[in-house]
């Protein structure tokens, strides 16, 4: 055999763990249903005993911060027990005039203006502040565009109360599947990684944590010193350090109470986002603190959990390879079909898509078009093309030291979605 | 939940371990106990393993071109079982391997349904009927012991049933059903019928919440690996068939070809002839009428205790049973071990019906020993029921005996037939042979480390090109025995190989074994070259010894003649071991100082030391000379030629006569004394005088050559002193100085002018001239040998011995006669020829297990003749000299 096919042998083994892993994550949520009132809300909640901080870093978020504030402030809980921290940066005008205007507004005095100087250039550092600033024994963390579900806090206490979690994430679901040619599959990613992947990684004792919505009791959050302020994941390595701290992380999916967002706007858009949240995960793996984890298994699934954008990449080369060797390179047949088992598991994965946007649309009350079927086929190998330029461009970014934070922009469209 | 009932996992439930391991204890005795001896192997048991056998050694799906007529799953695994097991041969013959394998799986399958049945019914005691159902048929056992695909099907079905089969199911089960149930597909097609049973049986069992995603889930893994097989066929180019857009023009195998070909094979008839569904049904009846008459009414029941009794989940099962019986019912080839799916069904179907009965009847008695007891009752009247099934006479056997399957030794002449061919054939002799030896005569690790390389199974004879074309280039003549099953009888009856029937219709039965109905019949070939080769082999064994060729009709003399005969039939064999033994026989007890040979030998009373008569005979010396000069060529070794330079040179000198200017040959040495030249016309062999004269080119051999037509010409027009002549050769003859032919005068011996034992021989000489030389004078001189063909043609037959005038003289047939005249048949009347051949030479050809001989192995004359004319009918004879 030539050196291209054992390539090819080689990527295709790693593609087809890799989609068999990511099948199994994908379904895990249906897995069991007989235990499926532990991953859902609860239907009758405790008594509020848990005060709540709500950090909301916003730049340059002028146009949507006025609504997210108008929700928080009349959350379902008793107003003495949280708080809302808007985290501004001083010279992101706009949004401070936006937050101020909107402030005299509401019912309940429950937010406040944290303004943080110019150097705090990114989010982590500006939550940080947040946390200094939080006086209540658990922090949440929501973004500017979000619109956090008004019973919220009252799941997180029950659910806090009930299982003793340390850590609690909720559901985050993009909702506008409609926006864009690659809205449907951005959409469904999300809904597969809150409903049922991250539920899978709490089995392992490791959780990637989400960037809102995610609740953190304050004394624990303070011991691991809050975010990292230099990883563009901040909220992944969150997750990890907890998990080495031995945090119960718990995760709860409900349709009905999941904090909506939007999808990004444009291709570059998404590109960008891709691109930082792939370079942060391998961040947090070159900084080998997963080493520290409890077990060898714990470990290595920690490691391949954040080398997957490694992987991911890995579909950019599969493709081409795989026409190659079947036109030009006499490989063994057995060893043909093995490198091909990755484009089945791919191809499976195509109708779990379907199926989990019949599922998504169901579960948000949205009427599902026959002609779905269809636009997901289009996209989704387009969309494949998408994840590898921005896993590939992730790693490029690492190895070249880059290290920006390439902000996505919110146009508030997950709310005419989900208004229409 | 499958049921509104309770259900305690087997781990926590001791009385069903302790009665399934009972079932199970019993059913590994009683499917173990004899399996190797009853049934005869099948030749589809020898495909498989011999396919499984081609996956460990050669790493190819199968031993011949893979067509597609099975998916691999099954033979795959009984390769990985021949891992477990450390090789072919553990259990004794190659197939034993695989019946161990059927029993262990079996008793898993056992297992497996038992497990359905309790999960189903909540009953341990309705699941040991199931259990033991399954395993006592005699129907079931009589298949079950075989190594099938089916049997294989089965285990994976029955495994993927159980994994949906669960109060809670999750989706790793489902998972993991798909896996199984796609590899028994891939394991036996057929199982695709049991799909709407599955799926309804996952609806049934699946939670609400993730019931649609189960099922495409179920659909999207077992089709997946169900397009495993297409896919590696799409790979290989062999998806498409030959002349199809996508196939290509070149000749190919082709998975959707077979397929094709698969689905248009349809039964004859629907009433009852061939391979009717309702012929296999009285079949399959006969052989267990409990199961199969009430396993398909009792499979209705569970479907209607389904509706009317909510027993939702027996649906699922019913609709299995349901959707296998459509399947036998389509109207396609049906075969008889395809009931075999169905039989665990059948069983399950009266196990629930049984139970249902109860539950319903019994709801009076809550006593649960009385339950217990009549469930025991039931078991009880199973056993004695079935054992009275074992006991009757059994249609399989011949004679026919009781208790058949842990009695018979039916697969005896089949090992017989194994160890047979190891003892008697050559490793290069090619043998078709029923597949169930092909492992045993093919594999160079079996334990007899014999091996028989081109030992091939009769359906890939015709179907195979590499055997068609490149190992028989499509001439059955090549092959050398063919040993039949009566399985392959019936398949090469309906034509699967009509290359094989050829082979058949030309041969004979040389030895068969038998055992309880079942036999292995030899066929030994009779083409031209079997029948040279194996009359030469036997020749060497009876008539030479030591190199010393023997006449024992006539106190075991030896003649030069006898030694000549058997250097020629050395040279053309390509035997130059039994050249040399017999060459340096005649050199050291039979060459003068002259170089030519005494004609005689005859030993005294101990054997041991003979006396010569030392006069040479021409035509054993020409003969001799022209082996050596073959032999030179052959073996390419000019020591033989120097050899016959002398010889030639010596009959040059001692046995050619000048008259006229002409030079005539001699019957040897002692007739230069007459003045004229006396002939024996059969010792005239213009082919060799033409291959001398190159050799020695200082004497004038072209003359002997046309002398000899000349002499012949005159001797046989001569009347010879007789009223007239009908122009055959005469024994003797004389050319007086002024040129004519007359009768030898001068001593009795030499005036016999019959055309008898020594003339004969003229028309072969003759003939051999013409087909080497095509010399017109010899086509002429056959032709007007008018007197042998009507005398054929008109009476069907050629004495031994003929007047000069025509009056037969003995009136007996010789082969020795018809193989020394066939050349001359050949010549003028080809089509008579083959008449001869057939019904003379062939016909009169006998073998018994030590000899092959014509008439009489005794009469060393006609050992050689006949061979000499079979040869030279069969084209055989090359001169050597000019080809090699």
């Amino acid at each position: 055999m030539t050196l291209v096919s054992i390539l090819i042998i080689a990527i295709s083994f790693i593609l087809l763990f890799h989609s068999l892993f990511t099948l199994l994550t994908m379904t895990y949520s249906w897995n069991d249903p007989h235990t499926l009132h532990l991953r859902k809300s609860p239907t009758q909640f405790q008594t509020p005993v848990h005060s709540f901080s709500l950090l909301v870093p916003a730049r340059n978020e002028a146009e949507v911060i006025a609504d997210t504030l108008h929700a928080m402030n009349s959350l379902n809980y008793p107003a003495e027990l949280y708080e809302v921290i808007v985290l501004c940066r001083e010279d992101d005008a706009k949004t401070i005039t936006a937050v101020r205007d909107v402030i005299p507004t509401l019912q309940n005095q429950l937010v406040r203006l944290q303004i943080v100087s110019k150097s705090i250039d990114n989010k982590p550092k500006a939550l940080n502040i947040g946390l200094k600033n939080a006086r209540n024994d658990v922090v949440a963390v929501f973004d500017a565009e979000d619109e956090p579900h008004p019973d919220i806090l009252q799941i997180v206490n029950t659910l806090m109360i009930d299982h003793q979690y340390d850590v609690l994430q909720s559901g985050v679901q993009l909702i506008n599947y409609t926006s864009k040619w690659f809205s449907a599959l951005n959409v469904l990613e999300y809904y597969f990684w809150f409903k049922s992947a991250l539920h899978f990684y709490a089995q392992f004792g490791v959780v990637p944590l989400g960037g809102n919505t995610v609740f953190i009791r304050q004394s624990l959050l303070k011991s691991v010193n809050g975010w990292s302020e230099n990883i563009l994941t901040e909220d992944a390595d969150l997750g990890i350090r907890l998990s080495l701290q031995g945090a119960n992380i718990g995760i709860v999916y409900d349709e009905a109470h999941t904090t909506h967002e939007e999808t990004p706007t444009t291709i570059a858009e998404f590109i960008k986002q891709r691109t930082r949240w792939n370079q942060g995960f391998l961040q947090i793996f070159f900084r080998f603190e997963w080493r520290q984890l409890l077990g060898v298994r714990r470990q290595l699934f920690t490691a391949y959990l954040l080398i997957m954008p490694l992987i991911q990449a890995l579909w950019i080369f599969y493709l081409p390879l795989t026409i190659i060797a079947m036109l030009f390179l006499e490989l063994p047949v057995v060893w043909a079909m093995f490198s091909l088992l990755p484009a089945y598991v791919l191809l499976i994965q195509l109708v779990l898509y379907n199926y989990g946007l019949y599922t998504f649309t169901r579960g948000y009350g949205y009427s599902y078009s026959l002609l779905l079927p269809f636009h997901i086929l289009l996209t989704y190998f387009p969309y494949q093309i998408l994840l590898s330029i921005a896993a590939f461009r992730g790693v490029i970014h690492l190895t070249q030291g880059q290290n920006t934070w390439e902000k996505t922009t919110h146009l508030n469209s997950h709310r005419e979605s989900h208004a229409s | 939940m499958l049921r509104n009932i309770p259900f305690t996992p087997i781990r926590k439930d001791w009385v069903a371990v302790f009665l399934f391991a009972a079932v199970l204890i019993f059913v590994a005795i009683f499917h173990g106990h004899n399996m190797f001896h009853f049934p005869y192997y099948e030749n589809d048991e020898g495909v498989y393993m011999s396919q499984a056998w081609s996956l460990v050694t050669q790493g190819k799906l199968a031993p011949y071109t893979y067509w597609y007529d099975h998916a691999p799953g099954g033979w795959i695994f009984i390769a990985l079982w021949t891992f477990v097991t450390g090789g072919f041969y553990t259990f004794g013959f190659s197939l034993n391997t695989g019946r161990v394998f059927m029993l262990v799986l079996h008793v898993v399958s056992t297992l497996l349904l038992m497990l359905i049945t309790r999960r189903m019914t909540r009953s341990n005691w309705a699941a040991a009927i199931a259990g033991i159902l399954f395993s006592i048929s005699p129907l079931g056992l009589y298949y079950q012991r075989r190594i099938l695909l089916d049997n294989i099907m089965v285990f994976w079905g029955l495994l993927s049933y159980l994994l949906i089969l669960r109060d809670k199911l999750k989706m790793n089960h489902v998972f993991l059903s798909a896996l199984c149930f796609g590899i028994a597909v891939l394991t036996k097609e057929n199982a695709v019928f049991f799909i709407p049973g599955f799926l309804l049986t996952l609806y049934l069992s699946s939670h609400s919440y993730h019931r649609y995603l189960a099922l495409l889930k179920w659909l999207m893994i077992s089709g997946s690996v169900i397009s495993l097989y297409f896919l590696y066929a799409l790979l290989k180019g062999e998806l498409f068939p030959t002349g199809h857009l996508l196939g290509g023009t070149e000749e190919h195998v082709s998975l959707l070809g077979t397929l094709q070909y698969q689905s248009s094979r349809v039964n004859s008839s629907l009433v009852c002839e061939t391979k009717a569904i309702w012929c296999h049904y009285q079949q399959w009846k006969k052989q267990d009428p409990f199961l199969m008459f009430v396993g398909p009414l009792a499979n209705l029941a569970v479907l209607l205790i389904a509706f009317i009794r909510s027993r939702r989940i027996y649906a699922g099962l019913g609709l299995l049973g349901l959707g296998f019986i459509l399947f036998l019912m389509r109207g396609g080839v049906v075969i008889d071990f395809y009931i075999v799916p169905y039989i665990p069904l059948a069983a399950a179907f009266c196990a629930i019906c049984i139970h249902e009965g109860f539950q319903t009847f019994l709801k009076a008695f809550k006593d649960q020993s009385l339950r217990t007891g009549l469930y025991v009752l039931v078991i009880g009247s199973i056993f004695i029921g079935y054992a009275f099934l074992y006991e009757r006479e059994y249609i399989f056997a011949n004679p026919k005996s009781t208790y058949l399957f842990f009695q018979s030794q039916q697969t005896k002449a089949q090992l017989e037939a194994v160890q047979w061919i190891r003892d008697h054939m050559q490793p290069d002799d090619i043998i078709i042979i029923d597949n169930y030896a092909y492992i045993d005569l093919q594999d160079t690790d079996n334990p007899s480390t014999l091996v028989f390389p081109d030992a091939e199974w009769y359906w890939k004879v015709d179907q195979d090109p590499d055997v068609r074309e490149d190992l028989l280039a499509e001439d059955p003549s090549r092959v050398d025995l063919v040993a039949q099953t009566p399985q392959m009888q019936g398949d090469l009856f309906s034509g699967s190989s009509p290359l094989t029937s050829t082979v058949i219709n030309n041969s004979r039965i040389w030895k068969s074994f038998k055992s309880d109905g079942w036999s292995v019949e030899f066929w030994r070939p009779y083409y031209p070259h079997h029948i040279l080769e194996r009359s030469w082999n036997s020749y060497k064994d009876y008539s030479i010894a030591n190199g010393k060729v023997i006449d024992l009709q006539q106190n075991q003399i030896t003649t030069s003649e006898g030694q000549s005969y058997a250097l020629l039939r050395a040279v053309w064999m390509n035997d130059q071991e039994t050249f040399d033994e017999v060459l340096t026989w005649a050199n050291q007890r039979l060459r003068n100082e002259d170089m030519l040979y005494s004609w005689r030998y005859r030993p005294d009373e101990s054997g041991q030391i003979g006396t010569i008569d030392i006069d040479s005979a021409t035509d054993a010396d020409q003969d001799i000379a022209l082996a050596l000069l073959f032999a030179s060529r052959r073996w390419n070794d000019d020591s033989y030629r120097i050899q016959a330079e002398k010889v030639i040179d010596a009959i040059w000198e001692h046995e050619v006569k000048e008259m006229n200017g002409k030079y005539y040959l001699l019957p040897g040495p002692w007739a230069q004394q007459y003045p004229g030249v006396v002939i024996n016309p059969s010792y005239l062999a213009p082919y060799s005088y033409r291959i001398f004269q190159e050799v020695d080119p200082n004497h004038n051999w072209k003359s002997v050559v046309d002398t000899s037509y000349e002499v012949l010409e005159k001797c046989s027009a001569s009347s010879l002193g007789h009223d007239t002549s009908v122009f055959l050769p005469p024994e003797w003859c004389e050319i007086t100085p002024s040129g004519t032919a007359r009768q030898v005068s001068v001593e009795e011996g030499l005036s016999s002018t019959d055309y008898s034992y020594n003339a004969i021989r003229v028309p072969w000489r003759v003939a051999l001239d013409y087909q080497w030389n095509e010399d017109p004078r010899a086509l002429v001189y056959l032709e007007k040998l008018s007197f042998l063909i009507n005398e054929w043609q008109e009476n069907g037959r050629i004495s031994v011995a003929y007047r000069h005038t025509g009056e037969v003289w003995e009136s007996y047939e010789s082969a020795a006669a018809y193989g020394a005249t066939i050349g001359l048949f050949m010549a003028v009347q080809p089509d008579e020829a083959e008449r001869i051949y057939e019904t003379q030479l062939k016909q009169k050809f006998y073998e018994d297990e030590q000899h092959s001989f014509w008439e009489d192995p005794q009469n060393y004359y006609t050992q050689n003749w006949a061979w000499f004319g079979t040869a030279m009918y069969s084209g055989n004879l090359t001169n050597l000299w000019e080809e090699m």
